[in-house]
């Protein structure tokens, strides 16, 4: 089952874990998987300069952003091999390398773990305009018919979608698309269609994305090491 | 409850599980089958609905959409269709009303599809417009998997059916020799050794089945060949050597026992023949002639009346006795000249030399006061005449013995016995049997008796062969039978086993014998504790039709045995056969017992035989107490009649 991080706390790694990761990727591969644990504790234990959340969440956005557009970017052909690979975050930090999905969930779970409410993250298929090719970006909605932040690994800027217009928006998604019950969009938000301060996000079932699904697999899996 | 239903129940009721479980799996599988393409279906659903509506929504063309949604909700696959705006207001809301349904209830209540709405999201570039959220209707899949259940359990039980069909065969082949082995244990119980002729497949069966014919055989062999050593010895014994006809010891026994069985005897003749220059004969032939013609003369007298048991020996030297019973004058008479007339054509036939003359003295009587001294000397003085009169002719007289025992005292019986069966002067008395083992009561033997005017007990010996001869032997047994029976009834202190005798003539009569069968039906308790005692002389005429009676009253309950055992040729035989209770021991073999070395033997003899057929011997007439020491040392089971065994009125 995947971990569900109703309040932010960092990434736990059993010794199991860490000595798969050590054996395959070597002692870098798992030193960058520490670092995201930390990264993570870090933002959470920073003194926050602004009292609103919108801010605070905003903050959080450049960071994350940041921290995984450090990693170098691979086609998946040649870093693992086949045509279309999703990775999972720690696939990603300990292989050192992704594409611009990998990219697009490492940014996604770390947001989650820090307690940003998966309603306001999109991970969104895109068409890039001056490359003419497929993307992934994840989007950010402070509300939700907001203009959302777009957090991409072609640039560590974020900026609002109506800025971005080398980007063509096809299809978006997340954990909550799958219906769960008790739980749908209309009962989380408060009577000024905004979203509820104290909404307690859990994630859906499973999802019409077979490679979502897979992924969400795999993180379970790592989870039992 | 059988072997057989058991297992039939417990493998059918396994198969009734396993049908059970494979309709439930089915029927589960496809209901998880059509759940997920119900929730694939509405999420195909809500996706392409959200692509469609995306336009609309972002010009607020509300009815456009409205007709959009329309156009997909009423193909009727939808429960309901909702679209709503980014702040959760609804902006579109289709509901199928619900219908009713021709399913039973307790289907949809037990299947219960789960149809979860399934969102998807508008929007339109980067702005998020609302979702749409579609529920599918289970109204189709539930007729669908109605219809998948019904089918499946259509042909489940008609396959069910069918298994149970070829297991019901299939059983019934296999228990087919346990049927016979059951009967044939339950045969062996009641000590009768037979096999099981069935040859079963299964290995288990058909080894029980040769243990059981092994032991059968073995034990039926034992007791087959102890009777044939001592029928052999029993032949030697009372065989004339020469003729092969009985030996004056055997004809003595047989025919006092007839005597003194004055019950089942009524009348009877007893021819004595004498070859009269047999003398004269053995000189001039010498004695291998003398020996031929003996023998032939025996031939002769045996195969005359062939269809009639009869006595016939060699008394000494040329002098031999034939006795009939129950026969009337006339026919005695026609035995007498048919005996005549064979002798005449087959010895003077042979063309000896010399002419072979003999003498043929008969004496008729009925029963009453007769002896076998008395008979002998008549027939004697008969033969004497015969001889004299030198045309080897028959020469039959009545024997007398008693004057008043004539026609005019035979019909003073008829009315003394009718009177007293009108006047319900009819009792009976008790005589305990006590086992040697350990002095207990084996059982209580019922002895008819007619109280007379005068207040004196007449006992059944003195009245009944009247009574038979009346035809009132059927009265007075009924009538006795029923005393009993009542007293028994009424007595329920007095516990254990009845014995009750009854003519030979009465089980004859078919009306008697429908009475005695109801009766005994309508008194289960006593009749279950009742045993009818025959003389051997009076049943072993008809061996067949004693077998039915048995076979009868078996099944009601009541049992078997033999009085007076122990002088007719087939006496071994028929114990094997008919497998009476218990047997009394003929009192010809108790009364010298402690002289006689052969009834010791005989007596022996009759334990060994008895033991593995379980068959008690009770021996009456007992005159000395040495003779009780004696017979408990053969191995007799119980004694009648000795100092405490006196018959005495128990009501």
């Amino acid at each position: 089952m995947l971990p569900v991080f109703l309040f932010a706390s960092g990434i736990e790694y059993s010794p199991e874990l860490l000595r798969y990761i050590g054996d395959r990727w070597g002692d870098k591969g798992q030193k960058n998987v520490l670092n995201w644990n930390q990264f993570i504790l870090a933002q959470q234990s920073l003194p926050r300069l602004h009292s609103s959340k919108l801010q605070i969440e905003h903050d959080e956005l450049i960071a994350d952003n940041l921290f995984w557009n450090r990693i170098p970017y691979f086609t998946d052909k040649a870093h693992w091999g086949i045509d279309d690979y999703w990775a999972t975050p720690i696939e990603t930090l300990g292989s050192n390398g992704g594409d611009c999905e990998d990219y697009s969930i490492g940014k996604y779970f770390t947001l989650k773990s820090l307690g940003i409410p998966i309603q306001k993250l999109r991970i969104v298929y895109v068409r890039a305009r001056t490359r003419n090719e497929p993307h992934m970006v994840l989007a950010y909605y402070p509300e939700p018919d907001a203009d959302p932040f777009i957090l991409d690994n072609l640039t560590n800027q974020i900026l609002p979608a109506s800025k971005r217009t080398d980007l063509d928006p096809i299809f978006s998604f997340n954990d909550d698309d799958l219906w769960s019950e008790g739980q749908n969009i209309a009962s989380s938000l408060n009577d000024e269609g905004r979203w509820s301060e104290d909404t307690q996000f859990i994630s859906g079932k499973s999802s019409q994305i077979r490679l979502w699904r897979d992924l969400l697999a795999k993180m379970a899996l790592e989870q039992t090491f | 409850m059988t072997m057989f239903k058991q297992i039939f129940i417990g493998i059918s009721l396994g198969f009734l599980f396993l049908v059970a479980g494979i309709e439930l799996i089915y029927v589960n599988n496809a209901r998880t089958y059509i759940q997920e393409q119900l929730a694939s279906h509405s999420q195909d659903a809500s996706t392409s609905l959200s692509m469609v509506l995306s336009s609309s929504i972002s010009d607020g063309d509300i009815v456009r959409a409205e007709t959009i949604v329309n156009a997909m909700f009423d193909r009727g696959y939808y429960q309901s269709i909702l679209i709503i705006n980014t702040r959760g207001d609804t902006l579109i809301r289709k509901n199928l009303p619900s219908t009713p349904t021709a399913l039973p209830a307790w289907f949809i209540s037990h299947i219960r599809l789960e149809t979860p709405p399934t969102e998807s999201m508008i929007s339109k570039g980067w702005t998020q417009l609302g979702r749409v959220i579609v529920t599918s209707s289970p109204q189709l899949a539930y007729l669908q998997l109605w219809h998948t259940m019904v089918g499946v359990s259509f042909w489940l039980l008609g396959f069910y059916f069918i298994a149970l069909l070829g297991l019901y065969f299939f059983l019934k082949n296999i228990f087919k020799p346990l049927k016979e082995i059951e009967q044939v244990a339950q045969a062996i119980c009641e000590r009768d050794f037979r096999i099981v002729k069935a040859k079963p497949k299964t290995s288990e069966l058909s080894e029980v089945v040769k243990a059981i014919n092994t032991l059968s055989t073995k034990i039926s062999s034992i007791i087959e060949s102890d009777i044939n050593t001592v029928n052999q010895l029993r032949y030697e014994a009372n065989t004339d050597a020469l003729t092969k006809l009985d030996n004056r010891r055997s004809f003595e026994q047989q025919f006092k026992n007839n005597l003194d069985n004055q019950t089942d005897i009524g009348s009877g003749v007893l021819f004595l023949v004498q070859i009269a220059n047999f003398m004269e004969f053995n000189f001039a032939k010498g004695y291998i002639s003398g020996d031929s013609l003996l023998k032939l003369t025996a031939s002769t007298i045996s195969s005359t009346w062939k269809e009639r048991n009869f006595i016939r020996s060699r008394i000494n030297g040329a002098t031999f006795a034939i006795a009939a019973f129950n026969l009337s004058h006339d026919e005695a008479a026609d035995f007498g000249l048919a005996i005549c007339e064979h002798l005449n054509h087959d010895i003077n036939l042979r063309a000896y030399e010399l002419e072979i003359t003999f003498g043929c003295g008969a004496t008729y009587f009925r029963n009453g006061n007769v002896t076998l001294g008395g008979l002998m000397g008549e027939a004697d003085m008969a033969m004497l005449q015969s001889v004299s009169s030198g045309n080897n002719s028959l020469v039959l007289l009545d024997y007398k013995a008693d004057p008043d025992d004539g026609d005019m005292g035979s019909i003073f019986w008829m009315q003394f016995i009718e009177k007293a069966l009108n006047e319900d002067r009819l009792t009976f008395l008790a005589q305990p049997a006590i086992g040697f083992k350990d002095s207990s009561r084996l059982q209580f033997e019922m002895l008819g008796r007619i109280i007379a005017e005068n207040g004196e007990l007449i006992p059944a010996s003195t009245f009944m062969p009247m009574a038979i001869r009346h035809n009132l032997n059927t009265l007075v047994d009924k009538k006795l039978i029923q005393k009993i029976f009542h007293f028994m009834n009424k007595k329920i202190e007095i516990t254990g086993q009845i014995a009750i005798n009854l003519s030979i003539r009465s089980i004859h009569d078919y009306e008697f014998m429908s009475w005695l069968t109801s009766f005994l039906t309508s008194h289960s308790d006593v009749a279950r504790r009742t045993v009818f005692e025959f003389t051997e002389f009076g049943f072993v005429e008809d061996l067949d039709y004693m077998r039915k009676f048995i076979e009868k009253i078996r099944r009601l309950g009541s049992n078997f045995a033999v009085d007076n055992f122990g002088l007719h040729r087939s006496a071994f035989d028929y114990l094997q056969t008919l497998r009476p209770a218990y047997i009394k021991l003929s009192p010809i073999f108790i009364k010298d017992l402690l002289q006689n070395h052969a009834s010791q033997f005989f007596i022996s003899s009759v334990v060994s035989i008895t033991k593995p057929l379980e068959i008690g011997i009770i021996a009456h007439s007992i005159e000395h107490e040495e003779s009780l020491e004696l017979l408990k040392k053969l191995g007799v089971a119980g004694y009648q009649g000795y100092a405490t065994g006196i018959p005495r009125l128990i009501d």
